[in-house]
Order: C-alpha cells, then structure tokens, then sequence
C-alpha cells in the first residue's frame, strides 16, 4: 500500500483511503461519478430510471451480475421472473402495475346496507358487551390483558334473509359480518368469521359456529357449541362470545312474517 | 484457498436530516475444499455426567454411545479430548497426569481405540457446574492460540451449585478461546442458559429430543467441525466520526447479536467476532450505523465493512449514505433490509410469546405468536412456521389469527424457542402479493 493521502476537502483531515475520507466519511472527489451526479439525477427523473445506476454502485464487491437486480427497485430476481416479486415491474413492458385497485374493500359497500336481501324475520339480535361474563372470564385468564369497553350502549340488529355472519369485519378479507364485533365496542376475542345465524323451516333461527378460534356458547353451558352442529335458538336465548360479547335472541311481539 | 466475497444490499437513499443506514452485507466463502495450508483442528467433546444423566438410564447410554461413535469418527491428526463434566469437569481422555494440566490427544488409531473405550465406561453421578467444564475447555485449547478450536457440550439439566456469575465468568474467560455448539437432550434444560453459553461462544444451541438421536446429532456436529477450513474471521467495520453502531447482527442462516462482541480497533474501527468459516459457507449481516446527518445532495460513507482472515484483508464492502429531496429514492425500503428485520421480529415475537404463555398471559402470547405466524408465512419460513403449528392453531396465517393450544408437548415448546432464532434468505420467500398485482387488476 502506497502511503499516500488525500485531503478532505470536507473536514479536512488526511485520508489514507480515497475513495472515501476515513475520518467523515465524505465522498473524494477521485471517486468516480460518485456524490454529486446521483442527487442531480434523483432530483427530476422518472423513478424507474435513477436508482438503476446508483445502486449497482451500491454493491461493488460481487453482488451478482447487474441483470439480476429489478432495476426499479433493486430487489433481487432471477432469469425466469416476469414480474418484480417487490414492486411488480413488469421487466418486459417496464410497466409499474397500476395503482392498488382493491376490488373488495373499494366496491363493498359499508356493512349496514350489506344486509338487504331477505324479509324481516320478526326476530332480533341484542348485541351487548356483557360485564359479568367479562369478569367471569377475566378470573380464568389472569393477567388478560384485554381491557373492558366502559359506557357503549347495547345495539339491536333485525334479523333478516335465511342467514345472519356474526363476526369481525375484515377489510383485507373483504369480509363485512351483519353482526360486527370489529366496530364499536370492539372484542378482540372474536374471529373475524366466528358464527352464523341460520334461519330454520319453521321461522326460528338456529346457530352455528365457524371453527372460531374462541369458541360459541349458548345459555350458561360451560362448554361450546360443537362445530358444525346447529343448535336452535329460542326467544331470550343468550349467545356469549369473544372476551365480553352477549348476543340475545328475542321474538319481536307479534310474528307475522312466516304465516302468509 | 478459500476466498471470501462480500456484497452490500441497501438502499442508500436518505431524506433530509435522516441519519439512519440499514444495510445487508452478504459474506460468501468459497474454493474452501483445496484448502492450501489446513489449520490445526481441535474437537473437545463436553458429555454431562451428572446423576441426572442416570435417570432414566438411557441417557448416559446414549451418550456413550454417541461419544464412542463420534470419537470413532475423528481423522487422523485431528487434536481432540473428552471431558465428563459434573461439579468438577475431568478430561477423562487423553487421561490427566498427576500434578500436570490436562492436554489434548492427536487422533491415530491408538488414541482413538482408548478414547472410545474409556467413553463407553462414563458413569452419571453427580451435579451439574458448567462453569469449570467451560474453563476445562479453555486450559486444553489455550496452547494453539491459531487453531479452529471447537467444543460440543451436551447436557441434560440446568446449571446448578452456582451462581449465574460464575458461569457468566467462565464464559467471559473463554469467549475468543474456542466456539461452543450446545445440546440439552430431554426437556429439563433451560433454553436461556445454553443460548447464553452458545450464544457467548459463538456456537448454535439446540434440542435433542430423544436420548436416540444424540449420535447422528454429534456425528452432524463433527462433520460440520471437519468442513471449517478458516479459522477466526473479523468483521471489520470503519464508521465516520459522530456516527454510532446501532447493531451488527448476523441474520442467516441464523440470528446472533454480535454488537455487544466487538473489539475497539481504532478510534473508528471495531472488529466483530464471526468464528470459523467452512469453504462453501454464506452467512449475511445486517448492520445499522447512525451517521451525523447531511444535507441534500451529500454521499457519505456510513461503514467500510472489511473481512479479516487473521490479519489478511480478505474483501470488502462499502455501506452509503446519500442524501435527496426526492422522496420515491428516500421512501424505498430495501427488500434484504426489510427482509430480516421481519426476521428478527419473527425470533423476538416467538420468544416474548413463548415467555408469555409461560407466565399464563394467554392474551399477549396469542398476539405474539399470532403475530409470529404471520411473519412466518410472508417469509416463508416453513421450518419455523411448522414449529409453530405445534404450539398454536393457525386459523388464518395471513392475518395471523391463532389460538395456543392448551396442552404442548414442552419438547415442542422448547424446540420452537431453541429454533426461533433460524432465518431463511430473502429469495426463498413465496412470490409476495405484489408479484400478483398485475394479474389481479384485470
């Protein structure tokens, strides 16, 4: 090694390497088509088209030959892949994939008017984030560390159509139960498709869990409902679920929807 | 010869007044079978004795069996020793003279024939004080300050008769003597401990489930100590002045956290320990300096990553920083960058997961662990996400909807944590969702 130095022209301090000063840092200006004509570039330019340059300078030591680097993004790729697994540049057209279109999130309309096929049924849903069962809860599961929703008042769904999802609406999943336990009063315990709600023959509704993660309860029964078997539901019968959820089925007064 | 290569990934395009750079540096070793000038070999094998290796029996006979297999297996010229470690540690082969301290044997047939049998006579009886078996280590080793110089310690119960201290001293001692693989065999070992002792010593901590598998364990372990061909190998990281290291970690094949490891070289200049190298070894490093902020328009060096065979210069790689205004450079995340800090979650998610469900906070271990899977799935890291699915429901990877299970075998559990820390490279992963884009928005 030559004992040669350089100047920084930055701190000032003499450099024994070159290509960088080894006191600051600062680009030398021996560095060819370093520092400034990155930024000058990066300033302006189509995005596509600046970091293909600089960030094969980014990996001086080996890192592959240059045609195996998005040269949008500067992942990885290999011969065979059409599109960028990172950005998704199509490599033949050098086409970005258009803006996120979300189909499911973007055309689903908000869950209340989600409902509208079906008849009322003359039954209904009080859904409550139930105190004692969050306690009774809590003492089995100390150190929980879910906390209670103080001061959210209980909600009533009508219940129409032949089936009723019960369950934690999921934008990714494009999933929007009638029965949401992800809004308000929000229970963590529930999945995001936990149970239905299935209208029987006779104009009463039945319940059926999804292979939740937490189970459906019905009544003061210790244990859950087994999936996949209905259970039949009655008027002021309570379905407990997630953390603190109580779903009570009521008949509305008089019944006149399934007689005519 | 073997010859290293390294390559930096990062994306070193910075927004004003930001003054963190994240960096991948891959290290490739290659050509290492021709190896021109092999170094001296040392393999001690650390076999707990302790009365607890008698309950059931089958473990001291596994070991036995395992040690007289290993042992068989040593080639010629090799320097190896066999240590029965209880409260005290004895270097049962090369036998101890009187009044000398204990040396290490060169395998021949004659040796090997000796060392064999006395492993086949190891008796349980005894506690357990890993302390003087790591200073046992150390004494035999210390006389060839240039060789790769390897223990493998197997134990099947927790450090007892002493303080964490005296251990941790022992380790403090050693660290730079040798590397140390760990193994707890059964379930009544305690992870923290040995990763604390692997981790020290620049080894890999694992399980062995069954007393049966300790051989083909051991003979894995021999076959990998024969493979390494360089012996102690530097990461020799320059940073500016005004910068901090926020970590070097080694994140593949798995995660270890060498910053608190380093050496001050110079006032800019640390050396971290890697530990030997076998001829056809990848390993990649993530590092993360904190450099004095620039202004638009600056390029800065961040960190001269130089690899140090002894004190050779075997390659280098150079971690930038670039500072812009525009914000679709600044904004990009690198993908090996963001690749293992995913990963590095991943270890950490498991473990406060795993600590949770242990304290009976079921909440916080399903979100942990729940959040684990996840990571798992996106990685595709399916030797850890099958691990997991041994100690929690998965109901949806994608979200990471999980449910623990109620009863896991603690082999499994302790598996999961032993193994949480095992990474897999960024060109494994299933095609991320945005390689699907295009086909999708038709």
């Amino acid at each position: 090694m030559a004992a040669a130095t350089v100047t920084c022209p930055s701190c000032g301090a003499q450099s024994t390497t070159t290509d960088y000063c080894d006191n600051c840092g600062a680009a030398l200006s021996q560095s060819p088509g370093s520092a400034t004509a990155a930024p000058a570039t990066s300033g302006g330019g189509p995005s596509a088209a600046t970091p293909s340059s600089s960030s094969s300078k980014g990996t001086p030591a080996g890192a592959g030959s240059p045609a195996s680097v998005c040269p949008n993004c500067g992942a990885n790729r290999t011969p065979d892949d059409v599109f960028c697994e990172v950005c998704g540049l199509d490599f033949a057209s050098g086409k970005l994939p258009a803006a996120p279109a979300m189909p499911a999130s973007a055309t689903t309309p908000p869950s209340p008017t989600a409902v509208p096929a079906g008849t009322p049924s003359g039954w209904s849903a009080v859904i409550e984030a139930d105190r004692a069962m969050f306690d009774s809860n809590q003492a089995e599961t100390p150190g929980s560390t879910i906390a209670f929703p103080d001061g959210v008042a209980a909600r009533e769904v009508a219940l129409a159509g032949d089936e009723v999802l019960i369950g934690r609406r999921s934008d990714a999943k494009g999933l929007f139960p009638v029965i949401d336990l992800g809004g308000p009063a929000a229970d963590p315990g529930v999945s995001h498709r936990h149970a239905l709600l299935r209208r029987q023959p006779d104009g009463s509704w039945a319940v059926l869990d999804e292979a939740s993660s937490n189970g459906t309860y019905v009544n003061d029964d210790d244990r859950p409902i087994d999936h996949g078997v209905l259970t039949a539901l009655h008027d002021g019968d309570r379905i407990h679920i997630g953390a603190f959820t109580t779903i009570t089925i009521r008949r509305d007064a008089p019944a006149p929807a399934p007689s005519p | 010869m073997t010859a290293f290569s390294a390559a930096v990934f990062q994306n070193e395009f910075m927004p004003a007044s930001a003054t963190e750079v994240n960096a991948v540096v891959t290290v490739t070793a290659t050509g290492g079978a021709a190896a021109a000038a092999p170094s001296e070999k040392i393999v001690v094998l650390v076999v707990d004795c302790s009365g607890s290796m008698g309950a059931p029996d089958t473990k001291i006979r596994g070991a036995r069996k395992a040690a007289a297999s290993a042992l068989s297996m040593l080639p010629d010229g090799i320097l190896f020793a066999l240590v029965a470690g209880t409260e005290v540690a004895q270097c049962v082969y090369p036998p101890t003279a009187p009044r000398t301290v204990p040396q290490l044997a060169r395998a021949d047939e004659t040796t090997r024939g000796a060392a064999i049998a006395v492993a086949r006579q190891l008796q349980s009886g005894g506690g357990t004080r890993i302390s003087s078996w790591i200073d046992i280590v150390r004494v035999l080793v210390e006389p060839f300050p240039q060789a790769i110089r390897l223990a493998y310690l197997m134990t099947d119960g927790k450090d007892e008769g002493e303080q964490p201290a005296d251990l941790m001293g022992a380790l403090t001692r050693a660290t730079g003597a040798f590397q140390c693989d760990c193994r707890g065999v059964g379930t009544d070992w305690n992870v923290a401990e040995l990763r604390a002792i692997s981790s020290a010593l620049l080894g890999e901590v694992d399980i062995i489930k069954e007393a049966a598998a300790i051989e083909a364990d051991f003979q894995a372990f021999l076959e990998r100590a024969i493979g390494k061909t360089v012996a102690a190998v530097n990461l020799r990281i320059w940073t500016p002045k005004g910068s901090v290291v926020r970590f070097v970690k080694q994140v593949a094949p798995s995660i270890e956290d060498l910053t608190a490891k380093a050496t001050q070289v110079n006032d800019l200049t640390r050396d971290y320990p890697t530990g030997a190298w076998a001829g056809d070894e990848s390993r990649d490093y993530h590092v993360c300096v904190d450099v004095p902020a620039g202004s638009v328009g600056d390029e800065k060096l961040a960190a001269r990553v130089t690899l140090m065979v002894g004190d050779e210069q075997a390659s280098q790689a150079l971690v930038r920083a670039v500072w812009t205004d525009d914000d679709a450079l600044s904004t990009r995340i690198n993908p090996q960058v963001a690749h293992y800090t995913g990963q590095a979650e991943l270890a950490d998610a498991i473990q406060e997961g795993l600590a949770a469900r242990a304290a009976g906070d079921l909440d916080t271990a399903t979100m942990k662990l729940g959040r684990a899977v996840q990571l798992a799935a996106q990685s595709g890291n399916d030797g850890t996400m099958k691990l997991l699915r041994k100690v929690v429901e998965v109901e949806n990877e994608e979200t990471g909807t999980v449910k623990v299970k109620r009863s896991v075998e603690a082999a499994d559990e302790m598996e999961l944590d032993t193994r949480s820390t095992r990474t897999v490279r960024v060109n494994k992963a299933p095609p991320a969702a945005p390689a699907a884009a295009p086909e999708e928005a038709k």
